[in-house]
């Protein structure tokens, strides 16, 4: 298992205009308030690998109660819509169109260079290493047209491609290189056999991790891989903002596991992970912003002297050094099915 | 090519001494070879025997023969033994008692094999004619299925008539032609119940058919650090087990593994094995892999390759005398992740053509570095360059292949000791890349660092991922040129750093060297020739003596 680090100076705010991430959130708010008023409804759920008698509520946003791990430290919303409801969301919520007709599209330039244009390295480089005769991809990440397109254009071995997330529909139409399927996660084997999963910000919004796991088990031809990103509970900016984070933010962000809670969920047999990285980039930046925000809360003083006042070189340093220890709280992950 | 081999051996159960039995004025044995020298399409014939008279039969009627160990109960053994010897890629195996044998019949059980690629066997049948032979036992009979292809071998009379039908019956005539992949597959094959009920060793090819095959039996020579390293690898790899050891230094150690052991390495490689692990102080590791490259086992000598250039060019050479034998050398630094990671990179041609290497590969002796065997020029035969140094040059050749340039100079700089503790060597490609390297044992803090310089970009390995982890972190560092419109300074371009976890380096280079004796492919990493063209840079450099620093 290997972990990469790299850090590319980009700022959050050149990808999410603050103000833009201000409304969203007041969107998903009355959101919450409005169509999940009645959470009668909802169920329960656990995370692979977590002791259900092992958790402790850790904090609530929204109304939605989130439960803490003693054993591995992962972060998840025990009781949740259901997977309908949350594609419903997903499909008609004013937030979520707000995040794809407004967000997606600012800050399209620095997006791509930063984000998209790295991701699509990282996945070319990884067919390239692990899978090089890869001819089946299958995409189920939350927004990830732009990067399919990217893909398709530069990894012509692939002969199929299928962007099968939940509103794949809703950010691209099928072309030439690329069928759009929308595709509910007991229907996913039926996509198999194929030789790479695409799944940025898929496992963070799955309404239950186990069983998209094991479907993607079912889809993937042996030695097949998959190519994941997940916020993780156990990085710098989470421990330190805890219910204060920003990017804790239901109902996209219901499992969050830990670095050690994300081995567990690859723990069977079948499964080797072959590389295990926390590149997030932000993880300073956000702290940083969130104690100008609130300067009267008690941050640890400690915190305060890590990320207040720091140069440029500091900055870049301190988020290697947090990079280097899988510290920070952004995870992406390539994991091969071995049998 | 092909190859017919004869298998005879004096020690005939019903009839002692057949092979040597004068026949008009000629052994039997002769007779056979002389008929099967005349069949069209074959480029050598050569008697595989245990007996020096029938060794030496051959040889005084300008045939050619070779020896093989008298224990083998099947001629397929033998034949299989005989061929790690012998050249060809398809062999026909014609029994030693058929001095009447039809040359034509020789071609007819080799054209199948040379026009179809895709079989392995070919087990020539002729039509049982005489009513006894049906009923007779030490005629093997066949029964087919109407392709041609056998069904069953056995000494019983089938198939039954209770109806007359116009079904042939078939009988072996013991004239069979393999492809040599196949068989020295199929030798290693356990002998299945079948075959030992009948007596029949064809019936392995139909009851396994290609896939099941037991795992190799290796020995390991020198049970010390490297041969209890080699120990988990062979336990690792499900197709290699352990099945003998030889140490004559540590007996409680090694009498604890409850296989068999052995005082004398040369016991060792009589025993029924399939490969050895040489793991040995280095002036023994010549003779062992010679040795052992004789008694046709596949060999795994640990670096250096001997003491010297000498060592290895006689190993080689017995290496070529043993053309079906695999022989690999440990430099298992080409499998540590970030060397494996960084040659893809490079291979993948995104930073351009290798300009640079520069290598420091520095260890600290530790207070008996002195008494270390290692330093004693007749155990092993040079300085750090030699034991460590020699890694690094094999990696500079990994990357960019041959040097034709070689200048260095080594020093004794702070230890009492006759060999260099130090040594710095600049070495240039025939394509005019240039390398450095320092190989140290006064590093006092261990050190690992391979940076190499590309048009585009670079690359730097530092760390080794080893059980203390005294090297530090295994890391690749990719550097790209600074590109117009970079955020980053010019001089100062934005890295990618990837940490390691996990070598897997010892056991790679052992699976590498099973595909290869499983597949009969040539060893492409660690191979002799890869030895040989490091250990020609070093023989460079110890052309002069190490200068001993004077004090100050």
């Amino acid at each position: 298992m290997k972990t990469v680090v790299s850090v590319n100076e980009v700022s959050e705010l050149d990808l999410k205009p603050s103000r833009m991430v201000s409304q969203w959130r007041a969107l998903v708010e009355a959101e919450f308030a409005t169509r999940w008023k009645d959470r009668s409804q909802w169920t329960t759920t656990e995370l692979p690998g977590c002791n259900p008698q092992q958790v402790r509520l850790a904090f609530e946003k929204f109304g939605v109660a989130y439960s803490e791990c003693k054993s591995c430290g992962s972060l998840f919303a025990p009781s949740r819509p259901s997977e309908d409801a949350l594609s419903d969301y997903y499909r008609q919520s004013a937030p979520a169109r707000f995040m794809r007709e407004q967000m997606m599209s600012s800050g399209t330039k620095a997006r791509r260079e930063k984000l998209i244009r790295p991701r699509a390295d990282w996945i070319e480089a990884g067919i390239s290493e692990y899978v090089p005769h890869a001819t089946r991809l299958v995409d189920m990440s939350a927004h990830g047209r732009e990067l399919l397109d990217l893909l398709a254009s530069e990894t012509h071995t692939l002969k199929i491609i299928l962007a099968a997330g939940v509103v794949a529909d809703l950010d691209g139409v099928t072309t030439a290189r690329i069928k759009v399927l929308p595709t509910c996660v007991a229907d996913l084997p039926s996509l198999g056999p194929v030789d790479v999963i695409v799944a940025i910000d898929a496992l963070d919004r799955a309404f239950d991790c186990g069983k998209l796991i094991k479907a993607w088990a079912q889809m993937l031809a042996p030695g097949g891989i998959i190519f994941a990103t997940v916020p993780v509970a156990s990085g710098f900016e989470i421990q330190t903002l805890w219910d204060r984070s920003p990017t804790i933010l239901p109902p996209d962000k219901l499992n969050l596991p830990s670095v050690i809670g994300l081995q567990q969920f690859f723990a069977e047999p079948q499964w080797e992970i072959l590389e295990l990285s926390t590149p997030g980039m932000f993880d300073v930046e956000i702290v940083r912003n969130a104690i100008e925000l609130e300067p009267t809360v008690p941050w640890p003083r400690v915190v305060r002297s890590l990320v207040e006042n720091i140069n440029r070189h500091a900055h870049i340093s301190l988020t290697e050094l947090l990079q280097s220890q899988r510290l920070t709280s952004f995870a992406r992950l390539i994991v091969r099915k071995t049998v | 090519m092909v190859t017919v081999v004869i298998p005879a051996r004096m020690a005939s159960s019903r009839y002692p001494g057949k092979p040597l039995v004068p026949i008009l004025g000629l052994p039997m044995l002769e007779h056979v070879r002389r008929r099967a020298v005349l069949a069209r399409g074959v480029d050598l014939v050569a008697v595989a025997t245990c007996d020096e008279a029938i060794m030496q039969s051959v040889i005084s009627y300008g045939g050619n023969a070779v020896m093989t160990k008298p224990t083998h109960e099947r001629c397929t053994d033998r034949v299989a033994e005989a061929m790690m010897k012998l050249p060809g890629e398809i062999i026909a195996m014609v029994n030693g008692d058929e001095p009447l044998l039809d040359p034509l019949s020789i071609t007819q059980v080799i054209t199948p094999l040379l026009e179809n690629a895709e079989l392995d066997v070919v087990n020539l049948l002729s039509p049982l004619e005489a009513e006894g032979d049906y009923l007779n036992t030490n005629i093997v009979k066949a029964v087919c299925d109407q392709a041609g292809s056998v069904i069953y071998l056995t000494r019983a009379p089938i198939p039954f008539f209770r109806h007359r039908l116009s079904v042939p019956v078939y009988r072996q005539t013991g004239i069979m032609a393999f492809r040599t992949t196949f068989l020295s597959r199929f030798s290693m094959l356990p002998e299945t119940p079948l075959e030992i009920t009948e007596s029949v060793d064809m019936l392995r090819v139909l009851r396994v058919q290609r896939a099941v095959t037991r795992p190799l039996r290796a020995g390991v020579v020198g049970y010390g650090y490297m041969g209890q390293i080699r120990h988990r690898n062979i336990a690792n790899n499900p197709d290699t087990e352990l099945a003998a050891i030889c140490d004559p230094f540590c007996p409680d150690a090694v009498s604890a593994l409850k296989v068999p052991t052995y005082q004398l390495w040369q016991d060792l490689i009589s025993d029924d094995l399939d490969v050895v692990f040489v793991c040995t102080p280095n002036n023994l590791i010549p003779e062992v892999a010679i040795e052992a490259l004789r008694n046709n086992l596949h060999v795994f000598c640990e670096k250096p390759p001997g003491r010297n250039l000498g060592d290895i060019e006689r190993i080689r050479a017995a290496e070529l005398l043993s053309p079906r034998c695999k022989l690999q050398f440990g430099f298992n630094h080409r499998h540590h992740p970030g060397i494996i990671e960084g040659k893809a990179i490079i291979d993948s041609g995104t930073l351009g053509d290798i300009l640079t290497l520069r290598g420091t590969y520095g260890k600290s002796g530790g207070y008996d570095f002195h008494k270390s065997w290692r330093n004693d020029p007749a155990l092993g035969g040079g300085g750090i360059l030699l034991d460590q140094g020699l890694h690094m040059l094999d990696l500079f050749c990994f990357f960019v292949g041959e040097f034709s340039d070689v200048m260095g100079m080594r020093g004794i700089l702070a230890y009492e000791i006759p060999v260099e503790d130090n040594a710095v060597l600049i070495l240039r490609t025939p394509r005019g890349q240039l390398a450095q390297l320092h190989s140290s044992a006064t590093s006092w803090k261990h050190t690992f660092r391979l940076e190499i310089g590309c048009e585009r970009g670079y690359i730097v390995v530092t760390g080794l991922l080893s059980k203390t982890g005294s090297y530090g972190r295994e890391t690749l560092v990719i550097g790209r040129q600074h590109a117009p419109g970079d955020r980053s300074a010019v001089g100062n371009p934005r890295e990618e750093t990837i940490y390691y976890d996990t070598d897997l380096s010892w056991d790679i280079e052992v699976a590498h060297l099973v595909d290869c004796i499983r597949h009969d492919k040539p060893v492409f990493s660690g191979a002799s020739g890869d030895a040989l063209r490091a250990m020609k840079i070093i023989d460079t450099v110890y052309q002069l003596p190490p200068i001993k620093r004077t004090l100050a």
